[in-house]
């Protein structure tokens, strides 16, 4: 196991380590902060990865969401869970940067661009589920992956989007019904 | 499937901590910059007020050092008006001790520990009326 594994272990399973580490950094500790970074990257990077699905995207993602936790760490309120946080912070990077890419895909020229709307056809159930989901509008598609990749509870996937728990239901409900219809003309 | 290394992560996290050192360098900076175009902009605020006051006195002062109107009468020429007048003060301000004094000065400047005297000079040369004010 190496050091920084250990560094992780502790801090995401002891939460006063965790604590004192948010403190140390909130008051300028750049080790702190290197630890609060080493503890959480992974967690970061996967729900980059489920979103983005592009290595160099989850790169740039995962700079510029701890370069914000940085930026609003004294505005963390230590009554909750700091994960949740992080979590919302990292969507709303993601979010960010899949717009961004959006946008470069519209000017696209056409004979470049991915038919998104026609299923490949491919065995790869995970590269299937992946362009499903990506063919879903951008609220479906978080609540979705967070809901039900991330395994995030309902209530924490409404506060990370910033919606309620019902809207939330019907979002996810809406998206596996897409999915179900999408999956349904590939087989 | 996690595209990222431990490579990769600990280039992201020196990125990170560059970045901010970067910020807080930048922000630094800022605030000597605001500091120091603060402390500009007070000089200016305050000097110009000061300025006008060292005017306004040495505006009052000014009839005390301009060639005294009896001077013309003294030379011989006629006299302006029946009684001229020259002020003399007991200080006079010092930042013209390079001005030449006048080649004939009709005012007796009294030393600093004696009031202030005026002169006044009659369109008679022989008559002449000194006051002195305390």
């Amino acid at each position: 196991m190496t050091a920084e594994a250990v560094v992780s272990d502790e801090l995401t399973n002891t939460t006063p380590i965790l604590l004192a580490t948010i403190r140390a950094a909130q008051h300028g500790d750049s080790r702190a902060f290197e630890e609060l970074m080493i503890a959480s990257e992974r967690r970061v990077e996967q729900v980059a990865w489920r979103i983005l699905g592009d290595t160099e995207e989850v790169k740039e993602a995962v700079q510029e969401t701890f370069l914000r936790v940085f930026r609003h760490l004294g505005r963390y309120d230590e009554n909750r869970d700091f994960f949740g946080w992080l979590y919302r912070i990292a969507v709303n990077v993601c979010r960010d940067l899949d717009q961004r890419r959006r946008r470069r895909r519209i000017f696209m020229p056409i004979e470049d661009a991915l038919p998104i709307t026609t299923p490949p056809r491919t065995n790869d159930d995970a590269a299937m589920l992946r362009r499903a989901i990506d063919t879903l509008p951008e609220r479906e598609r978080l609540a979705i992956i967070l809901r039900d990749i991330e395994e995030l509870s309902t209530e924490d996937v409404a506060e990370i989007l910033g919606n309620t728990p019902a809207t939330v239901r019907v979002q996810i409900s809406k998206a596996r019904a897409k999915l179900r219809a999408w999956f349904g003309v590939t087989r | 499937m996690m595209p990222l290394t431990d490579q990769d992560f600990a280039e992201i996290r020196e990125n990170v901590m560059r970045e901010i050192a970067r910020r807080e360098r930048r922000n630094t900076w800022f605030l000597a910059a605001s500091v120091a175009l603060a402390a500009v902009v007070m000089v200016f605020v305050l000097v110009p007020r000061q300025v006008p006051e060292n005017h306004a006195g040495e505006a009052a002062g000014a009839p005390l050092r301009t060639p005294p109107p009896i001077a013309r009468s003294l030379s011989g020429a006629p006299a302006a008006s029946p009684v001229q007048s020259v002020i003399a003060t007991q200080t006079p301000p010092k930042k013209h001790h390079h001005r030449k004094p006048h080649s004939r000065p009709i005012a007796i400047a009294s030393s600093e520990a004696q009031p202030m005297t005026i002169e006044l000079q009659t369109a008679n040369p022989d008559v002449r009326i000194i006051w002195i004010a305390k």
